[in-house]
């Protein structure tokens, strides 16, 4: 078993030179926005988080449009410059299409998640903001319409991330929304006395009110707060930022985690019947492997170890690590940070969104972090830490992660990085990635890595969990098998594109075999599967369309 | 808990600066001014610092360095007063120009050393630790800095090694909570090698030795389920919630 262990973490029979490569496509791309997040310099917490990104194809046309969320200014945070509906002219460059989808959303916007809410097969979008959250449906991708108040999604508590998912094996799509803390724009709290490593900053979290999260049940498009009693209201609320639904423990029930501020994290197991239990402390998820709490601010997941589980990888405040929970069995996890080299390295940085994805498709995830800190008065020579910083991609090699960096890089610029989110804007079947940073231009990277084999997997099931949240992609070919799971949110109050991206590196005439666990536990097998294409799987069925390379 | 140990090392050293100042003052030219500030002055640092009143202690420490620009032990306090506020880049330099002014003075190598593996520095901390080392091979808490240095690194041999060595020096030196704090690194050893009752062993010690490490009561109630006692895992789990609420650690910073 030891032995299996070890040769699961060799590189990868089909490995080749390491050679990711990215470059700014941001002004090619057609996107030229900044968000806004309060003023410059951030005073309070509210203005430190920045607005979130999501991964939508809105008009079914095949290719990833872009939403993002976009806030406001303390005096007025109702009428903001307007979160931006992007749509993809099919070759990743992309046109605004806010106005004439009618999307008017001027509120202070924070994160976004996308689900289709009422089985039409066509992609809503959530929005937590400050202020009441916002429910847009997609209409047959002609236009949004603001549905809030008929679905009973409009809680005005300030919210940050949320997810889709189907917890109960319904069909549909239920959502949990975290929420972070109580905060009056009007009367912001005193910043006397607030002191980290000497330096006067801005109050909060500690010392303001948490508040507590929600999770709905979607009852035929009107969704039904059923925190207290599924038992996710039996914690103490936390500062949340990021959530994910996924099962950790392949019981066949979609499991919550939710990462919180300097507070305990929370895993919360599916017992079945709407009824959940926090299992965080007992899986060891909900701090370090110290027992210290983190102030999590992302999550990435990913089955680091191949042990067939999926592991979770969340993102901390500067002069801490960040944190690998390897799963072990399904009931317990263990901090394995430093094992893969992830620990020392990221402590002068204060990171938020991240994802695992093979970038050089050489067969096995790298990881990509943005980073930035969030007080503006932050330098290395005070506290450890500038207040811009660069982002951050590990590669994997072997058994480690190891930063890379290289001449020309995009990321070796300083920036005040924070949202982020994965998916293929070109079709060429490899990870491009859509930053977002505060009070500053998005920025659009796109995947200049060499062509390697692929394979680019998407579900569709004829529910209205359309796109099968929750399901796991398995792909087996050349000995080794790699799994993938289809979520209905991403890191850090973002949403990524709901695909399974594997990279094969130079693999030739090899048979490859998918198996799918669909959310309801059903299983499809599909041999022979064709590479370097991209594969629509439904249960019975699956079609393999070229991609753009 | 490191610092702690090494505040007690530099006390001790201050002491022997203390006795040498004392004796140089007796025997120099009435009119020459002394390199090390007095050592009463230096004694009010270190209890500004060890009180956390780290924003008086720079400034006292900063007035000796002005006052006293040869002083290595000046910079030291002025280094160890942002060291021990987490203000690892400030530090920085003044453990550099302790150095510089007093290139055998060994206290400075090991905060210094501890200073640059919280700045994530892991090749120039196992440097300093090494260098310590070589001065000092019997030095529980360099080896134990190695150790966590090599468990960083995956060399999970070594590392065993490392820990073992700061464990056997610890108990010799008679220091309980050095002790105790290398026997819970052994354990995470022992963990990632899926070797639990071994763990289990060295956390029970660790947690009877110093009843204060929190992060050993959390250790050993995660191992305790594991291995299948939920009560006593519970009760581990009950000393970490009890303790970590009295001492309120700072966030991210076990040792």
């Amino acid at each position: 078993m030891v032995a299996a262990a070890v040769l699961a973490l060799l590189p990868s029979p089909f490995a080749r030179a390491a050679d990711i490569r990215f470059s700014d496509f941001t002004q090619a791309s057609g996107i030229d926005l900044t968000l806004t997040c309060g003023g410059t310099p951030s005073r309070e917490i509210i203005e430190v988080d920045g607005g979130g990104v999501a991964f939508i194809d809105f008009d079914n046309d095949g290719d990833w449009d872009i939403f993002f969320a976009n806030g406001a200014r303390m005096a007025d945070p109702e009428h903001g410059p307007g979160s931006k509906l992007y749509e993809n002219r099919g070759d990743g460059t992309f046109r605004d299409v806010t106005q004439s989808i009618g999307i008017t959303l001027t509120r202070w916007a924070t994160g976004v998640a996308v689900g289709d809410i009422d089985g039409d097969r066509f992609d809503d979008l959530f929005i937590t903001c400050y202020g009441r959250n916002v429910m847009l449906k997609n209409d047959r991708g002609k236009r949004f319409v603001d549905v809030t108040r008929e679905t009973g999604l409009g809680d005005t508590r300030w919210a940050t991330s949320a997810a889709f998912g189907d917890i109960d094996n319904d069909g549909d799509l239920d959502l949990y929304t975290v929420n972070y803390l109580v905060f009056d724009a009007n009367h912001p709290p005193s910043r006397q006395g607030k002191e980290y490593k000497g330096v006067n900053v801005m109050a909060g979290p500690h010392g303001l009110v948490a508040q507590a999260d929600i999770l709905y049940e979607n009852t035929g498009g009107r969704f039904r707060d059923i925190t207290e009693d599924s038992g996710c209201g039996s914690v103490r609320a936390g500062y949340g930022l990021v959530t994910t639904m996924i099962d950790f423990d392949d019981d066949g029930r979609l499991d919550i985690f939710v990462g919180n501020d300097s507070a305990e994290n929370f895993l919360f197991h599916n017992l079945g019947g709407n009824r959940f239990e926090n299992v965080g402390p007992f899986a060891g998820v909900s701090g370090n492997m110290d027992g210290s709490n983190q102030a999590t601010m992302g999550i990435a997941l990913a089955d680091v170890d191949r042990n067939g589980r999926v592991d979770f990888f969340t993102t901390n405040f500067s002069s801490d690590t960040n944190t690998l929970h390897l799963n072990l069995d399904g009931v317990f996890f263990d901090d394995r940070t430093s094992q893969f080299g992830l620990g020392l390295v990221s402590r002068e940085f204060l990171s938020w969104g991240c994802g695992f994805y093979d970038f050089d498709s050489d067969g096995d995830e790298d990881l990509f972090i943005s980073n930035g800190h969030v007080y503006p008065q932050a330098k290395t020579h005070d506290i450890d830490s500038d207040y811009e910083q660069p982002p951050v991609l590990f590669e994997r090699k072997g058994p480690r992660f190891e930063r890379l960096t290289y001449q020309g890089s995009p990321f070796e610029t300083p920036l005040k990085g924070r949202a982020v989110a994965f998916g293929d804007i070109d079709n060429d079947g490899d990870v491009d990635i859509v930053h977002t940073t505060l009070n500053d231009r998005v920025r659009i990277w796109r995947n200049e890595s060499p062509r390697a084999c692929v394979a680019v997997v998407e579900l569709k099931q004829d529910s209205h969990n359309h796109r099968a949240y929750g399901s796991m992609v398995e792909l087996s070919v050349g000995g080794k098998t790699y799994r993938r799971w289809i979520t209905g949110g991403g890191s850090f109050q973002s949403a990524n594109a709901p695909v399974a991206y594997f990279g094969l590196g130079d693999i030739k005439d090899t048979e490859a075999v998918l198996n799918i666990t669909w959310p309801d536990g059903a299983k499809t097998t599909v041999k022979n599967v064709p590479l370097n294409k991209r594969l629509t799987v439904t249960p019975k069925s699956f079609q393999a369309t070229d991609l753009d390379r | 808990m490191t610092c702690v140990n090494a505040l007690g090392l530099i006390a001790i050293a201050l002491l022997v600066v203390a006795v040498a100042t004392a004796t140089a003052q007796k025997t120099d030219i009435p009119s020459a001014q002394p390199i090390e500030p007095p050592s009463r002055a230096l004694g009010t640092c270190l209890r500004l610092i060890q009180s956390e009143r780290y924003g008086e202690a720079r400034k006292l420490a900063d007035k000796l360095v002005r006052d006293f620009p040869k002083s290595s032990r000046a910079c030291l306090m002025l280094a160890l007063a942002d060291h021990k506020n987490h203000r690892y880049e400030a530090a920085k330099p003044n453990f550099e120009k302790a150095m510089e002014l007093d290139p055998h003075d060994r206290a400075v190598w090991s905060f210094y050393g501890w200073c640059l593996y919280n700045l994530g520095r892991a090749d120039e901390a196992r440097g300093m630790f090494e260098k310590f080392l070589k001065a000092q091979p019997d030095y529980a808490d360099a080896h134990f800095a190695i150790g966590l240095l090599d468990f960083e690194a995956d060399q999970i041999a070594d590392a065993t090694t490392r820990f073992q060595t700061a464990i056997r020096l610890s108990a010799a030196a008679k220091s309980r909570s050095e002790e105790a704090k290398a026997r819970a690194r052994l354990a995470d050893v022992f963990v990632r090698q899926e070797k639990l009752e071994q763990a289990k062993q060295e956390l029970e010690k660790a947690v009877k030795l110093n009843p204060n490490l929190y992060g050993a009561f959390f250790k050993l109630s995660r191992v305790r389920l594991r291995l299948g006692d939920k009560e006593g895992a519970e009760q581990a789990r009950r000393m970490y919630d009890l303790v970590r609420e009295r001492i309120r650690p700072t966030k991210g910073h076990a040792e």
